[in-house]
């Protein structure tokens, strides 16, 4: 963590793709000394009950077996028509890169890899409810190491019942340290805008500062009276509060930005309906993006030991997606057409998401340019998971770091050239900035392949 | 990743870490083993004559097993970069994993050196290496013999603690002062291995401190809401906070605003405030009435008091002067909560609150006088024994296992948790040989509420008659909880049964055993194979690589195959039919689905190592060998260690033998009453006395020791 990014740069394996990684690398150097240094944010969106292959390839594209994918492939997508399930994002096609191929068996299998799908480790979970363990972080939350943030990672989600008001189902700040997800947003507005929130907003801050101060004061006293014994708990309670205080600060800098684009928490906030509050959470995102709140946003539908039996009656459907999953269709439509459907309300939503960052100028561009949305299942490729192949959706290339416009296919699990989507986050860790060797932990039935650092193909 | 080491930082989780709050982190390290210059003479000294004796033969110049060399690892342990390899070798040495068992055997104390010296190097480092064996998953490492092989060595003792209180005393607190609002609980109970609410496992970080906070706001807006404008309210809260929220220019006087406070600490904290806590917050009211109003101003203090420590943490330090063994007692005060919370999640009731304040709880005698009076009155709810009894069995998780709906549509897991909860409490209010009943006996209780469907889950006829008794299954079918569908179902996958997680279980919960943690590197996956038995696919696990773990826990979670996934009794069981499979086409060549033929089930097996001679041997299935672990002296004293961990909220060790020898002799003498057993444990030494550590002692006082030992002289490490 100390050692000098120059060093760290020297030392990273870089396998058969350093001569395509090299002008990526300079760039990092030059951003280091302080030059082109850009905003960058992350948006991270998990759709629970698989992201099946087949889903998001345009037309002109053959998808064949994983078995039979021999080589990396590339195909531009411009010119061709999309999937009912991507149909939304279709005017965004310049901006998107659709990766088919890599794999993440490390993570398990089952309804859902819980903190696996944005950790890259086996968190354990599948048999029981909520025991996926955080063995390590997530790759938001390493992300939002890099980028700072007055509230790191904003965690907003979706669950069938509104009691889940929050839950914690996919990201960690470290071992041991799940982080929330929030599925109430009328919680979430709360959280993210409450100091600008109106009425006596501006007293209930100061009084937040005062008893944030009178407790941090208190605590230091208790432990001054007991002395060092099991002084840990007392430490990390007060570090609670220290940071919380730190955080009030950085809210005051950033309140002007914040209020400006704060949401209006309409009935959507409240509504019983999934579509209605999946809306309004990605309102959410986009606000607390746009003012400043955070850069880093993880938005999960659906997702985690054992929310994936979650109904979009706001789309006309009753069955839940865990039937739907099993095969089941519901009068005319098939099994894969309420995916497409359900899935294309995702998109329509991310549509809506770019477009606002778009509205916002940044730099010589929008906002929208140094975004990254990372579409993918938190249970890889089909409804019982398996990971051996995971397929992902981006949107933005980060102020050209990243080549977008693109389909990409990586060669099969256990052919020659096959990556892991550790790769993948180890590329976003990359373009953030911070050159990490490698995400997650590697799969140990791919003992022969090199699965450290970014993956070349990816980047302009 | 999965490795001890962690830096300490990432406790703050949601919060960017500023300079300033990374150095109050930092110094925390420090102030648990202080900050001191390496010391390679240590290293020289103490440490590697001790490594070059028990491990250079296997890791050393001539032979590099595993590929370690640890004569060669730099012993600059936080900042040569072997910090992980180190952290290893400690948890090795210190759950007796190394040497191996037929190779010389460090002492007790030598192991601790080498572990002590690790823990310190690192913390000199800011790294923090997190000790095994106080996790509730480690509770076995301490060698039975140790605690019930010989005497006790000396009294019992815990160490001085803070413990957090549990999620429900939480929500229990929230309630008492306000019965409308709806706060967020900010405790996780995990408790992954072991008992969830264990004293050492939970800290409140950043995440926590944040609901902490928002909850505590709610409650303070909804009291000064109250107390000013509806007038709802608990006894005696109105008239003590409406004059702080409508403040004059004449009021709250001196003596309002002490009386308010006072009242506040009496119905969060159940006590008195002291001086210096009347005067901080008197202060703190004032200051705020003055910058931000009346209102605010009592928003905040009723919040502060949510927030002090005292409320989230149980206190269990003892007070007055220490006894010969160098303990101290807790206080009454301490007792009384730690009783009271020992059987459920109120605070004390009156009894005991008199009982501390007359003297009762000052002798042993009479701690057990007042534990008896509660186990013996049926109207004080004691919810916490029957969660001991779900916790140590675990079939409470049949509700959390998912099962496709349709593989079995008449699977309710909640009524199958209920009846055996009913069991439990059917055996405890008989109290005679409650574990030897639990683990044998063949009555059930059967759902009342789902229709007559489950009855197949027990295999009973479909004709059975509903009643709310007991009924007597056969005999050859069913033998008490682990036989239960209940555990049964809590202790399978989605898809299948889990030989290895049931092996695993009874090695652990019944014989005291314990099995290494799953090797990082292995990700084996039982073979998808339709036409085998799941006892045939599981031979993957007999590599000898794999065996030498899976051993220890196949053969003692195969007897169950005696059932399905979903807790019914067979004999048979189904596989695909690889040929006529093959052959099921329609005209239109079209498969048709797996063809299916009946095999007759194995559950047989050879218990071995179990540590009690007249366990081993074969057994012909679940019923057999539940029969026989029920009559064993050795799985009688594991379930008291068991009980123990859960009242003590930590693992026993050498130091608890005296408690658990007379809780186990109290059950014995008792004809195998829970009551008895539960009594001797909460009027024990290791639960009434408190005494520091070595290593607490030394953390307090070494930064004198330091500067004694050696100034500031610094040299090259080794």
């Amino acid at each position: 963590m100390n050692m000098h990014r120059r060093q760290v740069l020297k030392g990273v394996t870089l396998g058969a793709g350093a001569g395509l990684l090299a002008p990526l690398l300079s760039r990092i150097e030059a951003e280091a000394a302080g030059r082109d240094a850009r905003p960058m944010r992350f948006v991270f969106v998990l759709e629970g009950n698989g992201l099946m292959p087949g889903h998001v390839v345009p037309s002109g594209i053959d998808l064949v077996g994983v078995d039979k994918r021999d080589k990396f492939e590339e195909h531009a997508l411009g010119g061709r028509t999309f999937s009912r399930s991507l149909e939304p994002v279709a005017e965004f096609q310049d901006k998107m890169t659709i990766i088919q191929g890599l794999s993440g068996r490390v993570c398990g299998k089952g309804h859902s890899m819980n903190l696996g799908a944005l950790g890259a480790y086996n968190s354990r979970g599948g048999v029981t409810i909520g025991t996926g363990s955080a063995f390590a972080e997530t790759i938001d939350a390493a992300l939002a190491k890099q980028l700072g943030g007055v509230l790191p990672v904003v965690g907003l989600g979706l669950t069938d019942n509104t009691q889940h008001t929050v839950i914690y189902n996919c990201s960690a700040w470290g071992p041991g340290q799940k982080l929330p997800t929030i599925c109430s947003p009328e919680l979430a507005y709360n959280s993210i805008f409450g100091s600008v929130a109106g009425g006596d907003g501006e007293r209930n801050f100061q009084a937040n500062q005062d008893l944030l101060d009178f407790m941090a004061a208190d605590i230091r006293r208790t432990r001054q009276s007991l002395g060092a014994t099991d002084r840990e708990k007392l430490d990390s309670y007060l570090a609670g509060y220290e940071s919380l205080r730190d955080r009030q600060k950085r809210v005051v800098e950033v309140r002007d930005s914040l209020d400006r684009a704060k949401p209006v928490p309409d009935d959507k906030y409240r509504s019983p309906v999934e579509t209605d509050r999946l809306d309004a959470q990605f309102d959410l995102a986009a606000a607390a993006l746009i003012g400043g709140a955070t850069n880093v946003v993880t938005l999960a539908s659906g997702v985690g030991d054992h929310f994936f039996s979650i109904r979009f009656t706001g789309l006309g459907i009753r069955r839940d997606k865990h039937g739907i999953g099993h095969g089941s269709g519901e009068g005319e439509f098939t099994s894969e057409d309420l995916y497409h459907k359900i899935r294309n309300y995702h998109f329509k939503l991310i549509a809506q998401l770019m477009k606002r960052l778009q509205a916002v100028p940044e730099g010589n561009g929008t906002m929208l340019d140094n975004t990254l949305i990372v579409y993918t299942s938190d249970s890889a490729e089909s409804h019982h998971g398996g990971g051996t192949e995971w397929p992902f959706v981006l949107f933005g290339d980060l102020g050209g770091r990243l080549k977008t416009g693109r389909y990409i296919s990586y060669p099969g699990y256990t052919k020659p050239g096959h990556r892991t989507f550790n790769g993948l986050y180890t590329s976003l860790l990359h373009a953030a900035g911070k050159p990490a060797k490698t995400f997650g932990d590697p799969d140990p039935m791919l003992r022969d392949f090199d699965q450290n650092g970014p993956l070349p193909e990816l980047f302009a | 990743m999965n490795a001890a080491v962690a830096r300490v930082a990432p406790s703050v989780a949601l919060l960017a870490v500023s300079a300033v709050l990374t150095a109050v982190l930092w110094s925390a390290v420090a102030g648990v083993v202080p900050a001191a210059e390496a010391d390679p003479a240590v290293y020289r000294k103490t440490v590697q004559p001790l490594l070059a004796r028990y491990c250079f033969d296997c890791h050393g110049p001539d032979q590099q097993e595993a590929s370690l060399a640890i004569d060669k690892l730099n012993a600059d342990v936080a900042g040569g970069g072997a910090a992980t390899v180190w952290s290893k070798i400690a948890d090795k040495l210190s759950l007796r994993q190394m040497p191996p068992v037929d190779a010389d055997q460090p002492s007790d104390a030598e192991r601790q050196a080498i572990v002590d010296w690790v823990k310190s190097e690192m913390a000199r480092g800011g790294l923090h290496y997190d000790d095994k064996l106080p996790m509730a998953a480690y509770g076995n490492y301490v060698p039975h013999e140790q605690l019930f092989g010989r005497a006790p060595a000396g009294p019992s003792w815990s160490p001085p603690r803070y413990w957090r209180i549990r999620p429900a005393a939480y929500d229990q607190l929230i309630r008492n002062l306000r019965q409308r609002v709806t706060v967020t609980n900010p405790f996780p109970l995990a408790g992954e291995g072991g008992f969830a609410d264990y004293a050492t496992a939970y800290k409140i970080d950043g995440p926590g401190v944040e609901v902490l906070l928002r909850n505590a706001n709610v409650v303070a807006e909804s009291m000064v809401k109250d107390s000013a404008e509806t007038g709802r309210s608990i006894p005696g809260m109105r008239e003590v906070l409406l004059p702080l929220c409508t403040a004059g220019p004449e009021q709250p006087t001196d003596q309002q605003l002490r009386a308010a406070i006072g009242w506040l600490y009496g119905s969060i904290l159940a006590r008195d405030p002291t001086a210096d806590e009347l005067r901080e917050r008197e202060a703190f009211y004032r200051a705020g009435a003055t910058k931000l109003g009346p209102a605010a101003a009592t928003r905040n203090l009723v919040a502060s008091v949510c927030l002090t420590p005292e409320v989230l943490f149980r206190y269990e330090f003892g007070g007055g002067s220490p006894d010969e063994h160098g303990r101290v007692r807790l206080t009454p005060r301490e007792i009384a909560f730690a009783v009271a919370f020992a059987f459920s999640d109120l605070p004390p009731d009156a009894a005991l609150r008199d009982a501390a304040a007359n003297g009762t709880l000052q002798t042993s005698a009479g701690v057990e006088r007042e534990v008896r009076r509660i186990l013996d009155d049926a109207s004080i709810a004691k919810p916490r024994i029957l969660n001991f009894f779900r916790e140590y069995f675990g079939y409470a998780d049949a509700e959390l296992v998912f099962k496709d709906r349709e593989l079995n549509t008449n699977h309710h897991p909640r009524a199958l948790v209920n009846d055996t909860d009913r069991l439990v409490q059917l055996v405890l209010s008989e109290d005679k040989n409650v574990l030897e009943e639990l683990l044998t006996t063949n009555r059930s209780f059967l759902p009342r509420d789902y229709k007559n469907e489950l009855h197949y889950s027990y295999s009973v006829p479909p004709d059975w008659k509903r009643t709310d008794d007991p009924v007597t299954m056969p005999g050859d079918q069913r033998a008490g909880i682990l036989t239960q569908p209940s555990w049964l179902v809590a202790w399978s996958g989605n898809f299948d049964n889990d030989i290895v997680r049931r092996g695993k279980w009874v090695r652990y919960k019944l014989l005291g055993g314990t099995i290494p943690d799953l090797p990082i590197a292995v990700n084996a996956q039982v073979p998808d194979e339709p036409h085998n038995t799941l006892r045939e696919r599981m031979r993957v696990t007999q590599e000898a690589y794999c065996w030498q773990c899976h051993r220890h826990m196949n053969p003692l979670g195969v007897v169950f195959e005696d059932f399905d996934h979903f807790g019914r009794f067979r004999v048979r069981e189904s596989v695909q039919d690889p040929e006529k499979t093959a052959k099921n086409f329609d005209a239109k060549g079209r498969s048709l689905g797996p063809v299916m033929r009946q095999v007759p089930v194995d559950a047989s097996a050879v218990i071995e190592g179990s540590g009690d001679p007249a366990v081993d041997g074969p057994v012909t299935g679940a019923v057999d060998m539940v029969r026989r672990l029920a009559k064993s002296e050795r799985v009688r004293q594991v379930f008291v260690r068991h009980a123990f961990r859960y009242w003590m909220g930590r693992n026993e060790t050498p130091v608890d033998a005296a408690t658990l020898q007379a809780a186990d002799a109290a059950y014995v003498r008792s004809g195998g009453s829970m009551r008895a057993l539960i009594a001797s444990l909460l009027s024990s030494d290791s639960f009434l006395y408190r005494k520091h550590t070595e290593q607490t002692a030394r953390a307090e006082n070494s930064q004198f020791e330091n500067v004694a030992s050696h100034p500031t002289k610094k040299e090259q490490s080794p």
